[in-house]
């Protein structure tokens, strides 16, 4: 077997445009499994990035040891990348969490299930009776399954009825899900993935494809070395793979994705590189956004963004000539400034064009997570249950009748409560109780100090479901042991729609139990009924959930009714609402169908019904503008850099899966701060040499890596906490996650966290004896060797 | 500017204007530097302060055209009574005592009120520009009405968002 680690997407397959993507079925077993050894295959897809490859779990002796590509999948046709190919190894892993933990005496210490429930179902009723509803929280994941989000998020609003409720999507989607409705109506991908193979040029803005979602940049990578090669651009601070391939690469200042994005618009209408027609009959706002950019000069933006006006004129060269125009864009948009005003203007791109609901012509607004679609679509979220409207009240009586629930008990007053808006509620004492579900705040939110003395609070109490001790979890008062995928059964839907099934292929270690099961479990603890005084959760099964979850579907736009568990065994996974949405440029946005009523850019101000029908969209996409402003923080005398974070290949979200896992572990063991030839010299640091990055919010230590990376601009992966440490909660003076330094501030409208500026300031501690052990063949590649 | 002759009726009600959007843009500084902990209100309140300034701005040489000067019309600073003086630990005290949250609907009132009196003053000053027919005037009048409102909007959510919580939790 080829170590994948080091091969990372790949033989290639190239193909030409509009032909089919070759089958490579990727496979593997653990050390001294042979094929015939192996009992089962178990249909299932990966959970480790946002693409949903269709994959088979082997099982042999009740264990899972290995998995294979499933060929006849749409998303990877048989592929599998890294993360897929070892990543189930965590759930081998001897720390798994098997039984529920209670804190006794300041410490945390086995219980039974029934006495860790009972302590969580007697906390909530105290602050039910006390406070009411507006005590309690619960902040889920991007990994969970459809059944639970929809199960969690019927107890939350129907059941407890409090506002209070966002998953860890609030970081990794919540732009993609706002920019889509602003645009479009609704959310929901307006293409499918077929469009890659018909494309004839791709725009990615902060988009490091290559990185987030291997086997997508595998199917771009074979049409890019076949016959027919698209053109590319490629927005992005960092020299990503994908940047190496592009024909124009704008590597700008982090921060000003709008100002460049206005200056191409400003170039495609200056040239006339847009269809008139088109925009007259589906769109409207034109006249504004056109007031707006012509604001935008290029060479305004090319001193703004810190590249040059050829290069910027170029780029919207390719754009505006393109025939089939695919863009694309991930978290360098999103969890930047401006973010879903930014996000707005990809979808303009496309509708300037009349580039949508046409083969080879989409947008991505990509995810992150791969069921952060189904957080949105159930509404464990800030959205409603089905894409529907929380200002709208027919919406919310629909809802409230297929609940079997007085409408008034569905919080409709204001917008759902976000994730930081529920941390500061917990932090100035409003929210008593907050239950945290597979996911990992204590790393993965801005400042963490301020993050862990919430979470320290005597006075707040918090249970955590997860598979691991997280640092998170090291924080609870009630820790109770999760089923992870291939241990129950659930399905989860991709960025392009598609649904596919997990099946259980495992017990679950020890008394681990699935998330379905412990949220059924809580609902009838706490007596939560209808208005009939029956049980308000009426399913006990996964299937269950799933088809009153399609009910609840019906005749909203990601209707689910035609997708069964039947129809999902056996063959490729099944996209809602067919391969392409606004296939007639016809879009989601009549007033009493649409998800929202759209929201000032600027302010998040959130428009009205009356506002809504008098702009009268009626079905035409909305061109959204914005000027660009400058970012909150930027950098001073006294911090000079900008910071930004993210992803490398090999890890996902907090490690707690991909750091257990050898393989995955060794290729990025620990973490690494990357900066400039030139910034390097300037500092006097060596490659490998330990350094010290301080912002306003505190410090982290790390060794150095001098890489092709913007001069000016350093970059931390955000992976790395504290649970193989020995503190095991928090950094205990050696401090090294890179959200010690990052800004509390977020989105005006999304209300995505911002992660990708801020200003810091790095200093050499001492002298490396070897180089910096982070990845050598992506964003993170050594100066000079890429 | 030419064209249009000196109205100093039309350059008084522009100074009070000028005067509201000051006082207007203090009230979003010190709103901000209030609320630090509540984020989104820290970082949007110093952002409006220099719309509303920026709005000032542009309105000098409206103002000139019509003879008046600022200092004569700014004697008023109304919006400050309604803000109370800064309190700056205020927003990180422990539930229990006086809540931060009813702080900040206490001063997100206030800035409702403070945000009301200028879009009323750009009303005004909106109707003698059409009945001046001062096509250069009209255009900041359009723009700035539209800021404004969406201002409006954002404090008027904010409200909606803050207020059960702080009355009920």
């Amino acid at each position: 077997v080829p170590d994948r680690t080091a091969d990372i997407w790949g033989g290639r397959t190239p193909f030409a445009a509009g032909g089919v993507w070759p089958i490579r079925v990727d496979q593997m077993l653990a050390d001294g499994v042979r094929e015939e050894d192996v009992e089962r295959w178990v249909q299932s897809a990966c959970v480790l990035c946002s693409n949903g490859c269709g994959l088979d779990i082997a099982v042999a002796d009740g264990r899972i040891v290995g998995v294979r590509g499933r060929e006849v999948d749409r998303i990877n046709k048989g592929r599998l990348g890294p993360k897929g190919l070892y990543g189930w190894q965590a759930n081998n892993a001897p720390d798994r969490l098997t039984r529920p933990l209670v804190r006794r005496d300041g410490e945390l210490q086995p219980a039974t299930w029934d006495e860790a429930m009972t302590r969580v179902a007697e906390r909530s009723r105290e602050v039910l009776d006390g406070t009411g509803p507006l005590g309690m929280a619960f902040y889920s994941s991007g990994q969970l399954f459809l059944e639970d989000y929809y199960t969690l998020a019927v107890v939350a609003r129907a059941g407890i009825g409090t506002p209070h409720l966002d998953g860890n999507t609030r970081l990794c989607t919540a732009t993609s899900d706002a920019a889509l409705k602003e645009s479009f109506g609704t959310d929901g991908a307006p293409g499918s993935y077929e469009d890659f193979d018909l494309c004839d040029t791709l725009f990615m803005v902060g988009h490091n494809v290559a990185e987030t979602q291997t086997m997508l940049w595998a199917r771009i990578l074979d049409r890019l070395h076949g016959r027919d090669r698209p053109r590319l651009v490629v927005v992005d601070p960092r020299p990503t793979p994908s940047a190496g391939e592009a024909d124009v690469h704008l590597p700008i200042r982090n921060g000003t994705n709008l100002m460049l994005l206005n200056a191409i618009q400003h170039e495609l209408i200056e040239n006339g590189w847009v269809d008139e027609t088109w925009i007259r009959e589906h769109t409207i706002g034109f006249e504004e956004l056109r007031e707006v950019v012509a604001a935008h000069a290029p060479e305004r933006a090319a001193e703004v963004c810190g590249v040059s006006v050829r290069d910027i004129r170029e780029a919207a060269r390719i754009v505006g000539t393109a025939q089939r125009l695919v863009s694309t864009c991930l978290q360098g948009v999103y969890q930047s400034h401006q973010a879903t005003a930014s996000a707005c203007q990809v979808n303009n791109l496309n509708l300037l064009r009349g580039m949508i609901g046409k083969p080879g012509c989409t947008v991505f607004q990509c995810n992150g997570q791969p069921t952060a679609q189904n957080t949105r679509e159930t509404g464990a979220n800030g959205d409603l249950s089905g894409m529907r409207n929380w200002q709208n009240l027919d919406h919310v009586r629909e809802l409230a009748a297929h609940w079997n629930v007085d409408p008034l008990q569905i919080p409709s007053w204001a917008p759902p409560t976000h994730a930081m808006q529920i941390f500061r509620l917990c932090e100035e004492g409003s929210i008593s109780f907050l239950w945290i579900m597979g996911t990992n705040p204590a790393v993965s939110l801005p400042d963490l100090g301020r993050i862990r003395s919430i979470l320290r609070q005597e006075r707040l109490f918090v249970v955590v479901s997860d598979a691991f001790l997280s640092e998170t979890a090291a924080l609870a008062d009630v820790v109770l042991p999760a089923a992870l995928w291939g241990e129950k059964t659930g399905t989860f839907t991709n960025q392009d729609r598609t649904v596919h099934l997990s099946e259980q292929a495992v017990d679950p270690p020890g008394e681990a139990r699935p998330d379905l099961e412990i949220l059924i479990d809580y609902a009838e603890r706490l007596g939560l009924v209808d208005r009939d005084g029956a049980p308000l959760v009426k399913w006990r099964t996964p299937e269950e959930a799933f088809d009153h979850f399609r009910a609840t579907t019906r005749g909203r736009p990601c209707d689910y009714a035609p997708i069964t568990y039947e129809r999902l065994r056996g063959g490729s996974g099944i996209q809602w609402g067919g391969d392409r949405l606004y296939t007639d440029g016809r879009f989601n946005t009549d007033t009493d169908y649409c998800e929202e009523w759209g929201h000032d850019l600027l302010t998040g101000a959130a428009f009205e019904r009356k506002h809504y029908t008098e702009l009268n969209p009626a079905g035409r996409a909305i061109l959204k503008a914005a000027h660009y402003t400058p970012p909150p923080e930027e950098p001073s005398e006294h911090y000079p850099l900008l910071l930004t974070t993210g992803r490398t290949v090999y890890h996902w979200h907090t490690r707690t899966k991909t750091g257990r896992v050898d393989e995955l572990s060794r290729a990025a063991p620990e973490p690494w701060l990357e900066l400039s030839p030139a910034d390097a010299e300037l500092i006097g640091v060596d490659e490998g040499d330990r350094v010290r990055i301080e912002s306003a919010r505190g410090a982290a230590e790390m060794r150095a890596r001098i890489s092709n990376i913007r001069p000016g601009v350093v970059f931390l992966p955000f992976h790395y906490g504290y649970w193989d440490t020995t503190d095991g909660a928090g950094p205990d003076g050696e401090p090294h996650a890179a959200n010690e330094l990052t800004i509390t501030a977020w989105d005006p409208v999304s209300k995505q966290p911002l992660f990708k500026t801020g200003a810091v300031r790095v200093e050499r501690v001492a002298a490396g004896e070897r180089p910096a052990a982070a990845p050598t063949q992506t964003a993170s590649a050594p100066a000079g060797t890429r | 500017v030419t064209g249009v002759a000196p109205r100093p009726k039309l350059g008084a009600a522009i100074g009070k204007l000028q005067g509201s959007l000051t006082a207007l843009a203090d009230a979003y500084r010190m709103l901000g530097e209030r609320h630090i902990a509540d984020a989104d209100v820290h970082h949007l309140a110093l952002a409006l302060a220099k719309q509303c300034e920026g709005q000032a701005e542009v309105l000098a040489p409206h103002r000139d055209r019509h003879g008046r000067k600022l200092d004569e019309s700014v004697g008023e600073t109304p919006r400050e009574s309604l803000l109370e003086p800064p309190q700056w630990k205020a927003s990180r005290l422990p539930a229990g005592r006086s809540s931060p949250g009813a702080l900040l609907l206490h001063d997100l009132r206030g800035l409702h009120l403070a945000i009301e009196e200028a879009a009323m003053l750009w009303l005004i000053v909106g109707q003698a520009a059409q009945a001046t027919r001062d096509r250069e005037l009209l255009v900041l009048v359009e723009r700035s009405r539209k800021e404004i409102t969406h201002q409006l909007m954002w404090v008027t959510g904010r409200i909606k968002e803050t207020s059960p919580q702080v009355l009920i939790a």
